[in-house]
């Protein structure tokens, strides 16, 4: 007997479940003729080959008893770590609307459509967006419009030009909103300035009346597009998207490199300190979570120990920043997220499963945190204990920066502080014992930072 | 934007059944007969630029 995943429940064509760490995906035989078609009109391997597409294999493997109109089993490669449209910079999502028109418009060459356009399909590999669902594709059928098109534009236009033109973490709306966020609401939100823009007005402002008209009026639509339309349609919004680009705006730590209190010499000291720990801990990690990452500057300093890192940030600008220099480079084992730490993602959807919290899908075997504890104990006003628990729950060994009271970034946040603040080495050390054994600490030269190298207790 | 409409509703009859497991949406289907027209108008004004252009720049070199 196997279940579904429990967020392969809507499709009918076929559902995703995990057996002894594996993927598979069934095919119901309802499904059968787009499946085929898929894989005989070469639109597979030409999406697999260029990257485009998760590969599989087919296979004969254990499936539900009681399921007897089975087409497939599919053994799919796993996705290291899944992460959603919520957590991811500006390009991220950019770069997901444009595969998911580059795919749409290359099922249509070969006369498929994908059936729907939802960012959830979409997951970050080797540095690289890729499809997941392989049961997205079906036939065109000559003269329908696109029934995803809807969908496309509330999962990804909407908050693309939301965070464009409001805030760079309006895609945060995803968690509200888990299919996109309502044309409505978009508009809204949006600056009136648009509105001129045709592209913005007939696929935003336009689109929004004519739902709310249609729906008020119970009114069905019959409307035939030609295959040239649609091409054109789908060409239309890809050149759109393209043209999105993200103003940069002033955020907390965006600068923080370039307006950091070290030197160059004793950056590169915390640099050669936080390798030699992880070295002494193992010569090679399956996944470290760089806490506090900001553009990834130490993340890209120890990828070549990891097989991946989750590399963590609050700041949107920063989290985009990374993105993009490990997408100009060889660094593809990296995947960036912004996440708020004090409120990371909680568990989404349907029966509270269907999309997984941030802490339940984030095992390490590591985590470094660097720059973060000050933050979180004066900004946040988290005591050390609570900071050391939440992070015991997410990997055993731990290697963390803490900056004293005279460093000048601990000095600035504790200057709206009372002057009695417990801020300093005991209240950490005395915090995080009760969670943690401490192998080794090193003071970085230079500075007045603390490099803490700890094993959480059996 | 009443205009819009008007413009619109005169495509529009008849009925479609939503297919797939996504609601596509009525108005979002009728929408995209715009958009598919404006698309359409793009590229092809984009394609006279470009033979304009070639014709130009023959007579220059």
């Amino acid at each position: 007997m196997t279940n579904p995943h429990r967020s392969s429940f809507r499709d009918s064509s076929g559902y995703v479940y995990e057996q002894d760490g594996e993927i598979y995906r069934v095919v119901m035989s309802s499904a059968r003729s787009n499946y085929d078609l898929l894989m005989q009109s070469g639109l597979y391997t030409s999406l697999v080959e260029s990257n485009r597409l998760i590969p599989h294999k087919e296979v004969d493997a254990p499936v539900d008893e009681h399921l007897s109109d089975i087409h497939k089993v599919l053994h799919a490669v796993k996705i290291p770590l899944i992460t959603y449209p919520y957590e991811w910079s500006f390009s991220q999502l950019k770069d997901a609307a444009l595969l998911t028109l580059d795919v749409a418009i290359e099922a249509l060459a070969k006369e498929m459509v994908i059936k729907d356009a939802t960012a959830f399909n979409i997951q970050f590999f080797n540095g690289a967006p890729i499809f997941i669902d392989t049961l997205s594709f079906a036939k065109y059928e000559e003269g329908s419009p696109w029934g995803a098109y809807r969908q496309f534009i509330q999962h990804f236009l909407a908050p693309l030009l939301l965070m464009s033109h409001t805030s760079a973490d309006m895609n945060a709306l995803l968690r509200v909103y888990i299919d996109g966020i309502p044309l409505q609401i978009a508009r809204t939100m949006l600056p009136r300035r648009l509105m001129p823009n045709p592209l913005i007005f007939l696929n935003i402002y336009l689109h929004g009346r004519y739902e709310d008209h249609y729906r008020l009026h119970d009114k069905k639509a019959k409307v035939t597009l030609t295959r040239s339309q649609l091409k054109n349609s789908l060409l239309l919004l890809r050149r759109m998207v393209e043209s999105i680009s993200l103003k940069r705006q002033k955020t907390t730590w965006g600068d923080y490199y370039s307006a950091t209190n070290y030197t160059a010499h004793s950056l590169s000291e915390k640099e050669s300190v936080v390798l030699d720990q992880l070295k002494n801990i193992a010569p090679k990690f399956t996944r470290i979570m760089d806490l506090g990452a900001n553009n990834g500057k130490f993340s890209r300093a120890i990828s070549h120990l990891a097989e991946l890192v989750l590399s963590v940030d609050i700041d949107p600008n920063a989290v985009d920043e990374n993105y993009n220099i490990n997408k100009q480079s060889t660094f593809k084992n990296i995947v960036p997220m912004r996440i708020d730490f004090t409120n990371p993602s909680p568990a989404l959807g349907w029966a509270q499963s269907e999309r997984d919290s941030f802490i339940t899908r984030t095992t390490n075997d590591v985590i470094v945190s660097l720059a973060f504890i000050h933050h979180m104990v004066l900004a946040e006003n988290v005591p050390f204990s609570r900071v050391a628990e939440v992070l015991s729950r997410l990997a055993k060994d731990l290697i963390i920066e803490f900056p004293d009271r005279d460093d000048s970034q601990v000095q600035r946040l504790l200057s709206h502080k009372p002057e009695n603040h417990r801020y300093d080495r005991d209240e950490f050390e005395k915090g995080f014992e009760r969670f943690y054994d401490t192998r080794e600490k090193v003071k970085i030269k230079g500075s007045e930072r603390w490099i803490y190298n700890m094993r959480k207790k059996c | 934007m009443r205009n819009y409409i008007g413009i619109a509703m005169f495509f529009i009859v008849g009925s479609t059944a939503a297919y797939g497991y996504v609601d596509p949406g009525t108005g979002s289907i009728a929408i995209q007969l715009l958009f598919a027209f404006f698309a359409s108008a793009f590229f092809w004004a984009g394609k006279v630029m470009n033979v304009i252009k070639r014709l130009f720049s023959r007579k220059s070199s």
